[in-house]
This record gives C-alpha cells, sequence and structure tokens, in this order.
C-alpha cells in the first residue's frame, strides 16, 4: 500500500484533516472517508457530470482529481448547499419535477449554483449549455430547464444565505 | 377508488413527489451507498477487443495480492450457471451466441468481462486486475485475412 498524506480542507464550511492514499480520488475521499454520500459517481472519467462538486468556488469533476489535490481548498457538496431546509435551487427542482431517480441531481445543482452566481439571468440556450456535462438517464432535460429559470427568477428576488462554497 | 361525492384529488393534475427531499439534499440511498456487513468490491478485468480468442488465463499472482478475497475465471463462473441466449421477438429466429457471465474461450465485444476480482476496496479490486496473466493469443477473422485482422499478444482489459 502508498504511503498516505494529511490533508487539510474545508468541506461545506468545516475543516477537516485526514490520512490518504495519494490514489484515492476526491469522489472516494468524500464519499468514504468523510461518508457524504450526496456526491454520486457515474462514469468515474468525467464524463457524466454526477460527482460534481465545488472547488474553491469552482465546479469541479471529483473522480477527476486526488483528494491530495485538493489539500488546502474549500469543497462543497450537495449535502451543504443548504443552510436551513431545501435551498432555492433544490426547491425549484422539487416544484417542477426535475429529477426522477435523483442520481445525477446533485451534480447538476452544483452545476446549477454555480451557473447562477455567474449568471443570475440565464436563457434557456444557456442553461442548456451549462448543463450540457451533466447527464441525465431519466432524461428529464425539459423539467431541469424549467427549474433553472424558477431558481434563477427566485434567487434575483430573494438570494439566500450562503452555506455552501 | 373515491368514494361517492368526493372528488380524486391526485387525477389530472401533478403531484408532487414525496421522495424528493432527501434526494435533493443528497441524503438518497443509491446500492453504492450502502455498507453491509463482510462487503467487498468487485472489478473486473475487460476484453480491449472486439473480437479475440481468450488463452492462458493465470490468476496467481492476482490471488497473491494481499486483500483480495476472490478471483473467478470464466471456466469457474461457467459451471456456476447454465449459458443463455439473447433473443429480440421483433426479429425472428435473430439470437446471439451462447453467452457466458465471464468470456468463455473468446471474447465478442469490447468491454466483454474476462476475469472477475473481489476484494476489500475497489482500489485493491482493481490493483488484482492489473495482476491478471496476459492473454498471449488474440486471434483476429477467420479467412486469409485472418493473419492482418489478428492482434498483437494483448491483454484481455486494455495496454495490450
Amino acid at each position: 500500500m502508498a504511503e498516505r498524506h494529511v490533508v487539510r480542507l474545508t468541506v461545506n464550511g468545516e475543516s477537516v484533516e485526514r490520512l490518504v492514499e495519494p490514489r484515492k480520488t476526491l469522489a472516494d475521499f468524500l464519499r468514504q472517508d468523510l461518508e457524504l454520500t450526496g456526491t454520486h459517481l457515474g462514469c468515474e472519467h468525467g464524463v457524466c457530470g454526477a460527482c460534481t462538486v465545488l472547488l474553491d468556488g469552482e465546479p469541479v469533476r471529483s473522480c477527476l482529481l486526488f483528494a491530495v489535490q485538493a489539500d488546502g481548498a474549500r469543497v462543497g457538496t450537495v449535502e451543504g448547499l443548504a443552510h436551513d431546509g431545501l435551498h432555492p435551487i433544490q426547491e425549484a427542482f422539487h416544484d417542477h419535477f426535475a429529477l426522477q431517480c435523483g442520481y445525477c441531481t446533485p451534480g447538476m445543482l452544483m452545476t446549477v449554483h454555480d451557473l447562477l452566481q455567474r449568471s443570475p439571468s440565464p436563457t434557456r440556450e444557456e442553461i442548456r449549455k451549462a448543463l450540457a456535462g451533466n447527464i441525465c438517464r431519466c432524461t428529464g432535460y425539459h423539467a431541469i430547464v424549467d427549474a433553472v429559470e424558477a431558481a434563477a427568477a427566485r434567487l434575483r428576488a430573494a438570494p439566500p444565505r450562503e452555506a455552501a462554497r | 377508488m373515491a368514494t361517492s361525492g368526493t372528488r380524486p384529488r391526485a387525477v389530472g393534475r401533478p403531484v408532487k413527489r414525496v421522495e424528493d427531499g432527501r434526494l435533493l439534499a443528497g441524503q438518497g440511498r443509491f446500492v453504492d451507498d450502502l455498507h453491509l456487513p463482510r462487503m467487498v468490491h468487485a472489478a473486473f478485468v475487460r476484453s480491449p477487443h472486439a473480437h479475440a480468442r481468450v488463452r492462458h488465463v493465470s490468476v496467481s499472482r492476482a490471488l497473491a495480492l494481499p486483500g483480495v478475497v476472490a478471483v473467478l475465471t470464466a471456466d469457474e463462473a461457467a459451471r456456476l450457471c447454465h449459458p443463455w441466449r439473447g433473443i429480440l421477438t421483433d426479429y425472428v429466429g435473430m439470437k446471439t451466441a451462447l453467452q457466458y457471465p465471464l468470456a468463455l474461450d473468446k471474447v465478442r465485444y469490447v468491454g466483454e468481462p474476462v476475469v472477475a476480482v473481489a476484494a476489500a476496496d475497489r482500489y485493491v479490486a482493481e490493483d488484482a486486475c492489473d495482476l491478471v496473466g496476459r492473454v498471449r493469443d488474440a486471434a483476429g477473422r477467420r479467412g486469409s485475412r485472418s493473419r492482418h485482422a489478428s492482434r498483437d499478444a494483448a491483454d484481455p482489459r486494455g495496454a495490450g
């Protein structure tokens, strides 16, 4: 077994320190070492977007990063999205039936969170482009785009206190 | 059924899903989230070829790796269940060759599993797959072109 390294990072606002093998992916670190199983693994090679998390505020594929690469970083996962109850993006997904099995949903939510931070009033075309890297096998894309439009409107009207980042 | 005099509330309108809260909060429970007593993790040695003969699979080094619980070869798997054929009722008479859980003698598509490994965790299982012995004889198409079509000595999982 390879030598383990200490990693210190902030996950959903909480400081964590663990010993990990250098080859352990950030996704497996979150799911196994921290038991944050909301981050899902679909393709395990950066195509499906299910494992999307925020690294220092940027959306990244946690299956393509090693945990040791996140040393010193701020990581945001779906578990940290809402401060209290559901985040407006999560509420909009619920209201617009934007999920079926729910497997791709955490990655969708993190991607949408990033989109709406950068672009508070995206067009439907821009929403589709932003979500192009998140695959939904239940094929609920229309409902997801509807939800993102609704979430954008809600966030413009009443921005929440931010939790995850 | 609605009783007389009342109207069913769920008919003709969208009904909010009761499972959404946990799925949206990252609190869903999928198979990959389960931890069961004595659970181990599987990984597969897969074919990099669309069509090749499998010979000389050697698993002793994989089995010797600490953390490896079992290595299942195609011969062993074939003894555990009957082979089957895939059919499509829309195409009468169309059927696949006999299929086995792990490719027996011949692989017929890229990614076909050849050897299965169970180990303490997925990383060790993948390590063990790397230790499964090389398949020396990857054959190509029959006939005069076979020499050109045959692959170089290769591994069932890639690299080759």
